[in-house]
């Protein structure tokens, strides 16, 4: 009998088939029953707290072998990356960055000539750690707490305002985001404070002034914004 | 979203701002993991870790000419330089200048005006006399810098560098023989030639040594910030190092009431006044490191139009910029900024915040009630000096730093020396009074002053029976009156009209050779007047020294 996982803050597809032990993501992002979420999120990396999926029931695999010797079975797991790409102010990639990943296991990394860094990680294993980066000859430098799999759809006001944060847009903290997909600004039990709205509001107007030009300023992360904000933040 | 434990340190000189901001903590980042090649990207911020801000009152009056008194706030700009440089890599947070003007006028005058004013500041900064020199041979508006300046630079370089052969005495703006003398002694010291007239070769190394003595660190000796310690890099034009915001970012928005009171008074000085915390130039200071790009920064350069400045209003700039019921300081609600990426940049900055100034409005008279049109005076309060001429009505107008007890005024033509034919210390605050109008506090404005004092520019008049009566005593016998509620209607009517009501001397007493009354100097001094709203004396003070 196939089980319903809902889907809690951090969780990503990789992560729950740890968890629940499935060896394959796949199995569970591809199942028919996921087709409408599928379609919804895109990305198995990229799910919102509260959604449903399907954890289909395992199927037994049966292998022949021979008796008397031994034989050895791996289990093939999908590896996972953290990609970064680094860049300063004037949105040129900043190379060169020596960077610490520390998620259970440490990485270092030196940023190549696209700034970018890949870390592999383990999908079983710690979601929240650190990322260190120095030399950026940037304002970058520093200690940064990093949240594996708590980037939700763009879709999503909590979403925006992640993405916004780290394209140094500064839009708000990632509890504000979490209270702003409950309440509407018009909700009378709205409970954020008018600067916050004001905060995320200017971060949205100011990206869309940077990135689609002054006649794109509305304040409003409609479809198109969504659109380009995902296609300049990577994911 | 700032962190409470640490507070923004701010100095409290006078005239200006200067703090560190609050730390902004790291969010933490949200991140996707990824599975095939897409990426999370991460972008540096522009971080504003410090800020300075120069009032109104520290340039001369409608004008760009940075005064020497800014010395206060560049030498605690130095300390926080230092302070906010990075330990390990000695790399100093670079800085960009922003001036702003007040809501009159249009959009583009105040785009240039504010422009000049943050231009002014960064050639102090970076040593730039050739700005100076083209702020002073091209004036605009009301900015036009003239041979008051020339003396202040000469007085201000004679102290520092402790030479009193080119300190030109009093900065009156005229050019008279003592200011030709300085310039004489300056060109001989900087073996230019001699001819006394502060022309382009004098004005050059006149400004940098004017530089180098109000742009000194707290040791005492003279810094710069070089180019590569500006955001923009010395990038053409200053681009993102220095810009003028117009009008478009005031700390402070009249109410609708307020505006239309202030626009239907024919003389605008209170609502010049009123606005002057509006008219100042803010730095920001940037985490080590920090880079403008030229291409993206997005304020145009000092000397382009406004128009580009639009593209960085808020969607609502047009609520934002309205009057309303209410006055709205951006420190109440921080909705008075129009350009967005500004408010960003200020968001939680301790020095976006002004300082009000009051008007005093003092009627000069001589010693026979006739009002003096176009004396020259000098009004001296604390720390401050203004030395000009009185309107052609005889009217001294000047704006001050809150609303003073008291002040010193000095006017009308003395002797060859210099010195001017009356004193007196005239009363401002006449609501602290216990009695209102008929006052030794009014009577001393009008020069009935304490028998000791009041009429220092012709106490050998003085000598009459009536320097042994007291003050309402004299003044009765001028006026020919016997009760003090008629001296008090009297007084009230002639402060209201003093053309209409003429004093009758009763008396004229016998040495007095030119028909005025002895040993007096008339004075109306009418009671100060507070920008809307204003605080009594010595708030705005208090203010500034938290």
């Amino acid at each position: 009998m196939a089980k319903i996982y809902t889907v809690a803050q951090g969780d990503y597809v990789a992560s729950i088939a740890a968890d629940l032990e499935v060896r394959n993501p796949d199995t569970i992002w591809n199942d028919p029953s996921n087709a409408p979420l599928k379609s919804a999120r895109i990305s198995p990396n990229v799910l919102f707290p509260g959604d449903a999926i399907t954890i289909p029931d395992p199927r037994d695999r049966k292998e022949g072998r021979p008796t008397d010797s031994i034989h050895n079975f791996a289990v093939l797991r999908r590896h996972v990356q953290l990609r970064v790409v680094l860049h300063d102010a004037g949105d040129r990639p900043v190379s060169g960055a020596q960077c610490l990943v520390e998620l259970g296991a440490r990485a270092r990394l030196t940023s190549d000539g696209g700034g970018l860094i890949a870390a592999e990680i383990d999908p079983a294993g710690a979601h929240v750690g650190t990322l260190t980066i120095g030399n950026s000859n940037c304002p970058l430098d520093g200690q940064y707490e990093i949240r594996v799999g708590h980037l939700n759809p763009v879709s999503k006001p909590s979403g925006q305002m992640a993405r916004l944060n780290n394209l140094g847009y500064r839009a708000g903290d990632l509890e504000t985001g979490a209270l702003m997909d409950r309440y509407g600004p018009n909700d009378p039990s709205d409970p954020i404070p008018p600067l916050e709205r004001m905060r995320f509001r200017s971060a949205i107007e100011e990206f869309q002034c940077n990135m689609m030009g002054p006649s794109a300023v509305d304040g409003i992360c409609g479809p198109q914004t969504q659109a380009k904000l995902k296609q300049v933040y990577g994911c | 979203m700032s962190s409470d434990t640490e507070n923004p340190i701010r100095h409290g000189s006078e005239g200006g701002i200067v703090a560190r901001l609050p730390n902004l903590e790291s969010l933490p980042l949200a991140v996707a993991p990824n599975t095939t090649d897409e990426k999370n990207t991460l972008r540096a911020p522009l971080v504003p870790v410090g800020c300075m801000c120069l009032f109104d009152r520290r340039f001369a009056f409608d004008c760009s000419f940075v005064q020497p008194e800014s010395s206060a706030q560049f030498s605690e700009l130095k300390a926080l330089i230092d302070e906010l440089s990075d330990p390990k890599t000695g790399r100093r947070p670079p800085l960009s200048l922003f001036g702003h003007a007040d809501p009159t006028g249009s959009d583009d005058y105040n785009k240039a005006l504010s422009g000049r004013r943050a231009r002014a500041v960064y050639a102090v900064l970076a040593r730039k006399g050739p700005i100076w020199e083209d702020l002073y041979t091209a004036p605009l508006g009301g900015d036009r810098w003239g041979p008051a300046f020339i003396q202040t630079m000469l007085k201000t370089v004679a102290a520092a560098q402790g030479d009193p052969s080119i300190d030109p005495g009093a900065a009156d703006g005229v050019a008279g023989p003592n200011t030709q003398a300085a310039v004489e002694a300056y060109q001989r010291k900087k073996g230019l030639a001699v001819d006394g007239i502060p022309g382009p070769q004098t004005r050059g190394p006149l400004y940098l040594d004017y530089f180098d003595s109000i742009c000194v660190g707290p040791d005492g000796k003279p810094y710069t910030v070089a180019d590569e310690d500006m955001l923009g890099r010395g990038a053409s034009g200053g681009k993102g190092s220095y810009q003028g915001c117009s009008d478009f970012n005031p700390v402070l928005i009249f109410s609708g009431a307020e505006h239309e009171t202030f626009e239907s008074e024919q003389d605008h000085a209170d609502r010049d006044a009123a606005n002057a915390p509006n008219r100042r130039v803010v730095a920001y200071l940037f985490k080590p490191g920090t880079k403008a790009d030229p291409g993206s920064w997005p304020c145009p350069v000092s000397t382009d139009g406004a128009s580009a400045c639009r593209n960085r209003f808020w969607s609502d700039w047009k609520a934002r910029r309205a009057y309303g019921v209410e006055r709205r300081l951006y420190e109440e609600t921080p909705d008075t900024f129009a350009c967005r990426f500004y408010d960003r940049l200020a968001s939680g900055a301790p020095c976006e915040h002004g300082e009000e100034l009051a008007v005093i409005r003092v009627r000069l008279f001589d010693a026979g009630f006739n009002p003096m049109p176009s004396s020259p005076f000098r009004l001296t309060l604390d720390s401050l000096t203004v030395a000009a001429n009185a309107d052609q009505n005889g009217w001294v107008e000047a704006r001050v730093p809150s609303t003073p007890a008291q002040c010193k005024l000095e006017w009308g033509e003395g002797d060859a020396s210099g010195s001017y034919a009356y004193t007196n210390t005239i009363c401002l605050d006449w609501a602290a009074s216990p009695t209102d109008g008929m006052t030794q506090e009014a009577l001393s404005n009008f020069g009935y002053g304490p028998s000791d004092g009041g009429g220092d520019g012709d106490e050998s008049e003085d000598s009459g029976s009536g320097d042994t009566m007291d003050p309402l005593a004299r003044f009765q016998l001028d006026f020919q009156i016997a009760a003090e509620d008629d001296a008090k209607s009297t007084l009230d009517a002639w402060q209201a009209d003093p053309d209409q009501v003429k004093p009758m001397p009763s008396v004229p007493p016998a040495d007095d050779t030119d028909g005025s009354p002895a040993g007096d100097d008339g004075s109306d001094g009418s009671p100060p007047t507070d920008g809307p709203g204003g605080d009594p004396a010595g708030h705005p003070d208090a203010e500034q020294s938290r």
